[in-house]
Order: C-alpha cells, then structure tokens, then sequence
C-alpha cells in the first residue's frame, strides 16, 4: 500500500524546481555543443552528444509535466537525428532551421513561469493490455446480447453498459480494447457524441467506434470530431466491425518474419539466431550448404542470410542453384562475408543475391535489412499467392502448400488432415441477396478460419464458395473437432441482407481427408471431395 | 492473487528513473531495483527477484525488446509480467510491443501520482485473466 502519498508529492514538486534551476546549465550544454559542431575537427562526437542531450531534455520535461519545454527539445531532436547517421554537418538551410530551433528551446524554458501552479501531469495511460473486452453501451438488452454472442465468436468478448456513468467507472477500472457506442444514447441526439469527446480527452488512442442508424453527413462529422476511429450504420455487419476491431488492435499482425542462415561457423550461426530470435523473429540455422533445399522446404523462410565462404560450395553458387529452383526464385537472400573487395560483392550479387552485408555485422544494419527485404518479399507473394477477396491463399497457392505438407509428413513420418468446405445453398443466397451479400459471406467465412486455426494451419479459396484447410500434424478426430466447432460457430454469425430486416444465417459443409490413409495430394482432394460429397447428402451443414 | 511487491524498473535516463523512484517507493509503497541498461537489468534480475518489470523501450545499446527478448531465456524470469514504456503510443508499435509478450504498454510521461495504482490494476487484470 502507499507509503506516504503527501511526501511524495512534495518531494516530486521539490524535484520539479531543482529540475527548473538546473535548465540554464542544460541550456548552455545544449548552446556549446551546437556551436562545437561548427567549430571541433570532427563535428561527428558534438553532433551525437547533442542529440542525447535533446532527447533527455524531451524525456525529463514530459516527465516533470513541463510540455511545451518537452515538445521544443522534441522538435531539436527530431531534427537532429539524421546528420550523425549521414556523418555529414547540416547543411546551410538545416542550419539555420536548426539555429531557430536551439532559440525556441531558449524561449520554451524562459517561458515557465517563476512560480508554477499545483503540480498536474498528464494521467498516467495505459495505451494497450491485451485480453481486454470491447465496451458496448446499449440500452435494448435484446440487441446487447446479441452483438455480444456474434463478436464471441471472433474473439473479441463484450462487456454491456447501459448507461454512460457505467460506462466511464468501468473504463476508469480497466481500459478495454474498444469503446462502442450509439451517437443517441435514451433519445438524447447528442448523448454519445459528448460521451465520446469525455472518452477521448481522457485516452486518446482508446479506439472509438460510434454505431447509428444516421447516414449523414453531420451526424458522421459529429463522431470524427468527438474522436471516433469508425462509423458503422445499423443494423451493425459484424463482419465489418470485427475488420474495424482488427484494424485497431492489431489483432491479425503478421506473423514473425521467418529467416533461415546458412553458417558453418557454429558460433556466428547461434549469435546470428539470438539476435533474430530477440528481434521477435523464427530463425534457423543450416550449417551444411548441401543440404539447402531440403531446409528451404521444410521451413519456408521469408529471407536468407548466405555465408559466402562455406565448405563444398560457395555463397554465391549456392544462390545460383537456388534462383534455378522454380519454387524459390523470388526467395531474398543476403550475403554475409568478411569479403570487402566491391568487384568480388557484385559478383556475388550478380548471381542471385538480394543484398551485400560485410563482416563484422552491425547488428541494427542487420535487422534492419532484414525486415525491409522480408517484408517487401511477402507483400509481392501475398499479392501473387492471395485470393483477392478473403486475403486466404489462392487456388494454386494452396494446391503447391498441400504438395509440400504431405511431402513433409511423409518425411517426418506425421500426420495431416485436410478438410474441404463448401457453402450451403450459397446460390441461393446470391439470388435472393446479390452477389455483394454472397461475397460478404464469403469474407466472414474466411474470417473465422483465420481466427479459430492455429498459426501452421493454411487456408486457401480453393474455388468460388469452396475453401481448403491443411492442419499439419493433426489427426482426422482432432481435425474433426476443429472443423465441426468452427462449421458451428459460422452458422450462429448473423449474416446481413441489403435492408435491416434481411438477417440470415449461413452454413457450410465439410469434408475431411487424412494422411496416411490418403496418401498423396491427389488422394487427399478426392477423399475430402468424397466426404463432402456425403455431408451435402446427408442434410450439409455438418462435417464429415 | 500473488503478492506484488517488487518492480525491477530499466530506464537510462537520471532525471526519469529518480521520478519513477518516488512514484513507485515513496508514493506506491514497492521496493524497487533501478537498471540503466538491459545488461545491468540482466544480471540484476534474478537477484533481486521482482514481480513485474518494468522496461523502457528505448534504451542504449540492448534496447528494451531486445533487454526482454534475453531475459525470456533466463532460468525463473521467463514468465515475469513485462510492462514497456514507450513515448511512442502509435498502434502499430503498441501492438508490436504486445506481440513480443508484455503484458502491457505504458505511455510517457506517466503521471508519478498514478503510476503504482495503474500497475497495481494491471496486477489485478493479469491474475484475474
């Protein structure tokens, strides 16, 4: 429990002041270093040390509250940042920018008054705890219950509140991950809008979600400028609202980059795979060249990191072998080499690789190169192995990733099941609602795949309302359990018509196959194909 | 629910980490180990043995995912509640921080007044969960 609240308070105010007397000398340490940039042999240490010293004055300001003090190192700062890197003086016009800059720090600390007021800091901000409920206020408990089972279902669990007082107590205890309100709240037209300006002074990064059966434009004006992140018309799309829900949390990040390194130096190899493994990111290590393809299968990396002088082979013959693989041709691969010698580097590049990084490795300059590649290589293959609506795989994408699933669980000896899903009546559904509802089906399908199979499982459109799931190491009666619970919770989410009356249900079918009883792809599609074939006789909506 | 008593807290800069002293000793009553770096957090965590760290994210040389990425693989610490500071509170780097396994991100400046009872909540949330 607090040890003594009042002490502390006067004991920070008393910090605050000595932090005030002791401006001038920061100030002046500030002044000098900017002029020894000018004035030193080598401008690169005052440069550095003027950068920290602006970044520390940002941080204590904020902290001692003193803001407009904060912002003006901030503003030094940021324009500080880049020279050192450039290991270049600013030029003419950054100088005198800067100048100006180092003159309005003067002014912001000139400009805190003699004697400060009480001491106010900026509340302290959770910004972001995970497994926290979305907020919904709503009044018609009816129409509460029933967002709440659907959004359940895709992961994001509900606390209701009827009235704004609740609401704002319980976000005072815990923040949640999001707030949704309705801009009327018991007939009052301005309600939510001010409930949610009192939300978004208090956290503004709390993302805000204003729900109405309004379409216009003021009312829409009115939720952007209480701070709302996103405006759904009712009857609410769930669908749409888990998007928006994702997009703010972040929910469905991308998963870690996959980065394979191939080292026959044992040592460099296990500090190249702590440094990526601190980073966040999967990394494994290949220590015998020859046995590449084989590891470029198995793990799929995003990116490979290429040790030029290896026994039996070069780096750079290595890369050649690999670019004349079909199946890894647009693979990034960086050398890593003590080699300095430039036409030797652009001979290795030539072959194949992406990317030349000398030895000793920085490892910043490291990582970074490695997320830039990585990332850019899976934005181009999800482009090329995407289906364009479900952001799922392709037809083809997920063919090749049946291919080498069951080729590894051959190899490895493990199991793998595969499921076939389809629709239900999903023509039907197109007549009766246009092909804009059908496609929303089939979106919210994907969804839940997404959401409910583990991060090794694929998922791919396999053809308009059909998809394919693979589940690598997982048996028929698990795979069972899976498919059936998802096939479960799909058909509880209310679909949603072109008018508010138009709520429907949704159902598929599915199928499932397992290896070794099939045992190769073409026999895995034509068992899965025959047990949907069956689910569909016997009545659809169920898994066989 | 555990006891929380102890906060191992890593922050470079003098003028934040004596705040955060008052804050967390004098005003929320936990005893605390300050850390200028992640290597000094490193070897200092299994000793002071803490229930909740608390980590800044910019830090020199190991920064603080980088500090938390190491101290996963320590015998005992591996499943201690790591809560980051950050001044960066964009959406983006909270969830990337989330994703690395912290229980939560909290923004600076935090108010000293506050900072123990917000902890003290997430406490609660992370042993009610």
């Amino acid at each position: 429990m607090p040890a003594d609240f009042s002490q502390g308070r006067q004991l920070l105010d008393t910090l605050r002041q000595s932090f005030i007397a002791q401006l001038p000398t920061r100030l002046a340490a500030i002044e000098q270093c900017w002029v020894d940039c000018y004035m030193a042999a080598d401008p690169l240490p005052a440069l550095h040390e003027l950068l920290r010293l602006a970044h520390s004055l940002r941080g204590s300001a904020r902290t001692y509250g003193l803001m407009p003090l904060g912002e003006a190192a901030g503003d030094l700062e940021d324009e500080i940042r880049p020279w050192p890197a450039r290991e270049a003086l600013p030029d003419s016009d950054a100088r005198t920018h800067l100048d100006g800059l180092v003159a309005a720090l003067r002014r912001a600390a000139q400009d805190i008054p003699g004697t400060l007021p009480a001491l106010s800091w900026v509340p302290t901000k959770v910004a972001a705890q995970p497994g926290g409920f979305v907020y919904l206020l709503e009044d018609e408990p009816a129409q509460a219950t029933r967002l709440a089972s659907q959004l359940a279902h895709f992961g994001y669990p509900m606390k209701t509140f009827a009235s704004a007082s609740a609401l704002l107590e319980a976000v005072e205890r815990a923040p949640p991950v999001a707030c949704l309100l309705d801009i009327i709240i018991a007939d009052d037209a301005q309600a939510g809008i001010e409930l949610g300006q009192q939300l978004h002074r208090r956290d503004a990064t709390m993302p805000l979600i204003f729900t109405s059966a309004r379409d216009d434009i003021e009312a829409r004006l009115g939720a952007v400028k209480a701070g709302g992140q996103a405006y759904l018309t009712k009857p609410i799309d769930v669908g749409g609202l888990v998007d928006e829900l994702d997009r703010m949390t972040g929910r469905l990040a991308s998963t870690p980059y996959r980065v394979l390194v191939v080292e026959d130096d044992e040592s460099l190899a296990r500090y190249y795979r702590a440094l990526l493994r601190d980073a966040g990111m999967e990394a494994v290590v290949e220590s015998e060249p020859l046995k590449v393809l084989h590891t470029l299968t198995e793990f799929s990396p995003d990116l490979m990191l290429l040790d030029i002088y290896m026994p039996h082979c070069s780096g750079a013959e290595l890369a050649q072998v690999i670019r004349q693989h079909g199946a890894h041709g647009g693979l990034p691969i960086v050398f890593l080499s003590a080699e300095g010698d430039p036409d030797i580097q652009y001979a290795a590049l030539r072959t194949g690789g992406d990317d030349f990084l000398t030895k000793p490795v920085d490892a910043k300059v490291l990582l970074r190169t490695i997320a830039v590649r990585a990332q850019r290589a899976r934005q181009m293959s999800a482009l090329m192995a995407r289906d364009g609506l479900t952001g799922l795989l392709n037809h083809s994408r997920i063919k090749e990733m049946l291919i080498a699933e069951v080729a590894r669980a051959r190899r490895g000896n493990t199991q793998l099941a595969l499921a076939m899903l389809d629709l239900d009546h999903f023509k039907s559904i197109n007549d009766r609602y246009g092909h804009l509802t059908g496609d929303r089906v089939i979106k919210s399908l994907a969804r839940l795949l997404r959401e409910r199979l583990r991060g090794s499982d694929l998922a791919g459109r396999y053809g308009g309302e059909e998809f394919l799931v693979i589940l690598p190491d997982c048996d028929r009666d698990s795979a069972l359990r899976l498919i059936d619970d998802i096939r479960e919770r799909f058909s509880q989410v209310a679909q949603c018509g072109n008018t508010p009356e138009q709520i429907f249900n949704a159902s598929f079918s599915a199928g499932l196959a397992a290896f070794p009883w099939a045992n190769s792809p073409e026999n895995m599609l034509l068992a899965a194909d025959a047990a949907l074939y069956e689910a569909k006789l016997q009545g659809r909506d169920r898994t066989r | 629910m555990p006891n929380f008593e102890r906060i191992l807290c890593v922050e470079d800069d003098p003028d934040i980490q004596v705040v955060i002293q008052v804050a967390l000793e004098m005003v929320g009553g936990f005893g605390v180990k300050l850390c200028a770096s992640g290597q000094e957090a490193l070897d200092n965590v299994a000793g002071f043995q803490p229930d909740l760290i608390l980590l800044d994210v910019m830090l020199p040389g190991m920064d603080g995912p980088a500090t938390l990425g190491a101290m996963r693989r320590l015998p005992g610490v591996a499943s201690l509640p790591v809560v980051f500071m950050t001044a960066k509170v964009q959406p983006d780097e909270v969830a990337h921080l989330l994703s690395l396994g912290a229980v939560a991100v909290i923004a600076k400046p935090f108010d000293p007044m506050t900072l123990a009872r917000e902890l003290r909540a997430l406490w609660r949330q992370v042993h009610a969960g």
